[in-house]
């Protein structure tokens, strides 16, 4: 059993293509974190969308939610620019229809103050917030947090889980500025698989805060799960990458539907 | 299992796990992968070639029955020829590697078409590394941008005899070559840094064909397990076709 806790649904601007992903989630008996930053008919991301286009994506990854309630726990996305109708959006999903997180993307760098308030409901409802992050050797987008904006957010808030997705995107550097965020976990979605990535997580900031996440359908599952077969750790860790650590988070949360699922498991 | 993209050597930026040839060896094993074809990791920053070529010679003589050399050839560096007849004539090449980011000129430049011209005339083949890691996470003062695809397929198109293994190219790159080369009978891609999107494999297989595709790690700068997994799980070729990538393809490439 692993959860996956990177994954987006638009495999192209169909729909019904969330089965190529479903497949492989059955194929590797996978529970798929899910959620759209782009609705599957837009031509393209919008990295600063309006409240209705957030509306569309959360609309679409709870259908695959009812679709697939045994697979598929949803995280809503939202632009903290539109400050209002985030909170709204994050505190009705959260509530009404048993999404599991928040994501967070590009709209804003993470040190805007009106992401308070967004920590604030997602402590509340003990439901983890993944931050997108990346530090890159060449050119930053507009609006993308680095790793110390994401550590600065999660001093802040001690109270709330964030997921450093991406593992700060040059993952030693993610690594070293997460050491003492307690409350960070690193989930090591989305890039090229070096040799030693997650060893040099787990050596930094232990194997209980390292998670496993994918970025398809952009990246390939195989690709990332060979991040975690390919070290040497111990069978118990790779466990808790692949599956323990993310288990033990979604368990506890107020939303979600049947906390049994991962706490029988984890 | 033949591996058709590996390295031996240190890297400047980070300490690697399978860096050394006995440890090389070792995960050979654990994987079954039965010979790699490697390089001298080294002579990517080295500026004497030769020097790197020599080590890599002592390796793979120790284990010739595992690694499969490909020497490294900087035409954008004086002497560039006399170190390759060196290699021809003293080391035995029959493949040679190409790394025209790292080292700085143009494939299309004089000097490599003179190079490409020899490789053709000798029946060498030509391994062009597209690149190494994601150009995101390189050290900064050393952003080494992959090789443009434009830039090899007219290469390509320039010596439609001569014999290409595209390696270390990703998803886009790759198909883009392939789609931009009028003959293709002697390009061969590798899939070490083809990680993604979703049945990537398949989707290779698809628009290059099963017998043009190769199995590669880019050890030790990726874990092996990436390029092995990502065939072996794929549901939608054929064992056979599976078969083909894993070692029959660079079986017959490298004439093993």
């Amino acid at each position: 059993m692993i959860i996956d806790v990177h994954v987006h649904p638009h495999v192209s601007r169909r729909l019904d293509d969330f089965a190529e992903l479903m497949a492989i989630a059955q194929q590797f008996d996978v529970h798929l974190v899910t959620y759209s930053v782009r609705p599957v008919t837009a031509a393209n991301n919008h990295e600063y969308p309006s409240p209705e286009n957030i509306r569309a994506c959360n609309d679409q990854t709870f259908m695959l939610m009812q679709r697939h309630p045994d697979r598929v726990h949803g995280f809503t996305y939202v632009n903290p620019g539109h400050a209002r109708e985030a909170c709204e959006e994050l505190d009705f999903r959260l509530r009404e229809q048993h999404f599991v997180g928040l994501k967070l993307w590009v709209a804003v760098p993470c040190v805007d103050p009106r992401l308070d308030a967004l920590m604030e409901i997602s402590a509340h409802y003990r439901v983890p917030a993944l931050q997108h992050t990346w530090f890159k050797a060449t050119r930053q987008k507009t609006g993308e947090s680095p790793p110390a904006m994401v550590a600065a957010l999660a001093k802040r808030h001690p109270r709330t889980t964030i997921i450093a997705a991406h593992a700060g995107g040059d993952y030693e550097y993610g690594a070293k500025t997460f050491r003492s965020c307690e409350n960070v976990l690193l989930d090591i979605g989305g890039n090229e698989c070096n040799a030693g990535y997650v060893e040099i997580l787990v050596n930094h900031v232990g194997a209980d805060r390292v998670i496993f996440g994918t970025d398809m359908p952009g990246r390939s599952f195989s690709s990332q799960l060979a991040k975690v077969l390919g070290t040497d750790l111990s069978a118990e860790e790779k466990h808790k990458i692949l599956y323990g650590n993310m288990a033990s988070v979604l368990a506890q949360t107020k939303t979600i539907g049947d906390p049994s699922v991962f706490a029988a498991q984890s | 299992m033949i591996d058709s993209n590996a390295y031996v050597g240190e890297w400047p930026f980070r300490r690697l796990p399978y860096s050394q040839p006995d440890r090389l060896l070792r995960k050979m094993d654990d994987l079954s992968i039965e010979k790699a074809v490697v390089s001298r990791l080294e002579n990517v920053f080295f500026k004497d070639l030769l020097v790197g070529n020599r080590e890599l010679h002592a390796i793979v003589h120790a284990h010739a029955d595992r690694f499969i050399p490909a020497y490294t050839i900087n035409p954008g560096y004086p002497g560039w020829d006399e170190d390759l007849e060196i290699c021809l004539d003293e080391l035995g090449a029959r493949n040679l590697r190409l790394h025209p980011n790292y080292h700085g000129y143009e494939l299309l430049g004089q000097e490599n078409l003179r190079l490409l011209e020899i490789a053709r005339e000798r029946d060498l083949l030509v391994i062009i590394a597209i690149g190494l890691e994601d150009v995101r996470h390189h050290h900064r003062l050393v952003v080494v941008p992959d090789v443009g695809a434009g830039d090899i397929a007219q290469t390509v198109n320039a010596f439609p005899q001569a014999r290409f293994l595209v390696a270390g190219g990703r998803f886009g790159e790759v198909t883009s070559i392939w789609r931009s080369v009028d003959k293709r009978e002697n390009l061969y891609v590798e899939n070490s840094r083809v990680q993604g999107p979703i049945h990537d494999v398949a989707k290779l297989c698809n628009t290059i064909g099963p017998d043009h595709v190769l199995f590669g790690s880019n050890a030790p700068l990726h874990y092996h397990e990436s390029a092995k997994l990502s065939i072996e799980t794929e549901t939608q070729i054929t064992d056979a076709e599976k078969q083909r990538l894993f070692r029959e393809n660079a079986a017959r490439l490298f004439n093993v």
